[in-house]
């Protein structure tokens, strides 16, 4: 995420502004926002493709962990304490309204995803990568 | 249950931070407030503070452990270190001396790991990552077979695009989660399209540091973790490139 944000900012990545339409949110992962500290990288790239961007409550620093991080995502044993853990982050995604939930992490890709479906909120999970390589300026 | 490598294990693990933060645990539950899984179901085991338990009591027998009770000891041990915390480290915010409960947890983890507990999901992912270079067991062949197959498929659209397997002197090193290969192709499309449109100059390896997961990390493996990171060292180091970008 860093890279595509310093590539956007030297002007080497170019993303069509406000290319994705429809109300999306953006799932801060433990490791690239809370622990590696990326949030301004990432929302410098949200604003940009997003046209209407809408932030989860809590997020950036204090965002719940999507429940599938730390080897959850593997351990079958412990599918239904996951899913039932999955609530927390669930609701912020439905308080949003947004119906695209991006998220920058494989283990959020699974856990946000399953954890939507558990509690049936309406809305897609795209990753950042095909977010952003849908919004590619090749002109 | 092998008490001379818990106890040693333990001891190793026991430096002035862990031994700290073991003693300064208040057991306040503020660290409560931050837990998503306390959030969803609040039970007392949900409390961050709880997972620090079985830890405590090693410490306290200095790992001397009943045989008796032993096995079902660690099988608690087991499911509260990895079956309730996904050591995202939220509940270290609300903490008023700030202990990392997922640091403490994850030293927990390594030891369940010295008595051969680590649990089946991890283990089995772990052991094709040693194994095959990936935690999928996707054979070199497959793996060059699925670049080439998403760069034609990339070049379709950008007809100048390129996907260097082992170039010298690059200046980034991209590295993929094995399901980018696997199962999600379209990924890996994804990450060629944005390092193509920004003209990075950038490799892939063949060599197996081309996973940068790392499922030692998760299951507070150590040896297993340090394995796996250094393949992905070594090839940047062998190829000399300034920057190793892992997956998403």
């Amino acid at each position: 995420m860093k890279m595509w944000a310093d590539l956007f900012r030297q002007g080497r990545l170019k993303l069509k502004k406000h290319f994705h339409k429809e109300p999306a949110t953006f799932q801060d992962s433990c490791n690239f926002i809370r622990n590696a500290g990326h949030f301004e990288d990432s929302r410098l790239l949200l604003r940009h493709v997003a046209a209407d961007f809408r932030e989860m409550h809590p997020h950036g620093n204090h965002t719940y962990c999507c429940g599938s991080g730390g080897g959850h995502g593997l351990m079958s044993e412990y599918k239904q304490k996951r899913l039932a853990t999955a609530k927390a982050k669930a609701e912020c995604i439905r308080a949003t309204g947004a119906e695209v939930a991006v998220v920058a992490c494989h283990n959020c890709e699974d856990g946000i995803r399953d954890g939507l479906k558990a509690f049936d909120v309406p809305a897609q999970v795209h990753l950042f990568s095909g977010y952003l390589a849908e919004a590619v300026d090749l002109d | 249950m092998d008490i001379a490598k818990l106890k040693q294990t333990l001891a190793g693990k026991s430096g002035a931070r862990l031994k700290l933060w073991m003693e300064i645990c208040a057991r306040c539950g503020l660290c409560a407030e931050g837990c998503h899984f306390f959030q969803s179901d609040p039970r007392p085991e949900h409390v961050p503070a709880y997972r620090l338990k079985p830890l405590a009591e090693l410490l306290r027998m200095n790992g001397e452990v009943d045989e008796a009770v032993g096995e079902a000891f660690m099988q608690s041990l087991v499911d509260t270190v990895y079956g309730t915390c996904t050591m995202c480290q939220r509940c270290s915010m609300f903490c008023p001396h700030g202990i990392s409960i997922a640091f403490l947890v994850r030293a927990t983890r390594a030891l369940a790991v010295s008595q051969g507990m680590t649990p089946q999901g991890l283990a089995s992912g772990l052991a094709n990552a040693l194994e095959f270079g990936n935690n999928l067991g996707i054979s070199e062949e497959d793996y060059r077979e699925t670049v080439e197959w998403q760069l034609e498929e990339l070049q379709a659209e950008m007809p100048d695009a390129i996907a260097p397997m082992d170039k010298k002197g690059a200046e980034v090193l991209v590295t993929f989660h094995p399901r980018d290969i696997k199962f999600y192709p379209q990924n890996l499309y994804n990450y060629l399209k944005l390092y193509n449109a920004a003209g990075l100059d950038f490799t892939l390896t063949s060599s197996k540091g081309w996973d940068s997961t790392n499922i030692g990390l998760f299951a507070g493996d150590d040896p297993a973790a340090t394995e796996l990171c250094g393949r992905v060292v070594a090839a940047g180091e062998n190829l000399g490139v300034r920057t190793v970008l892992s997956a998403e």
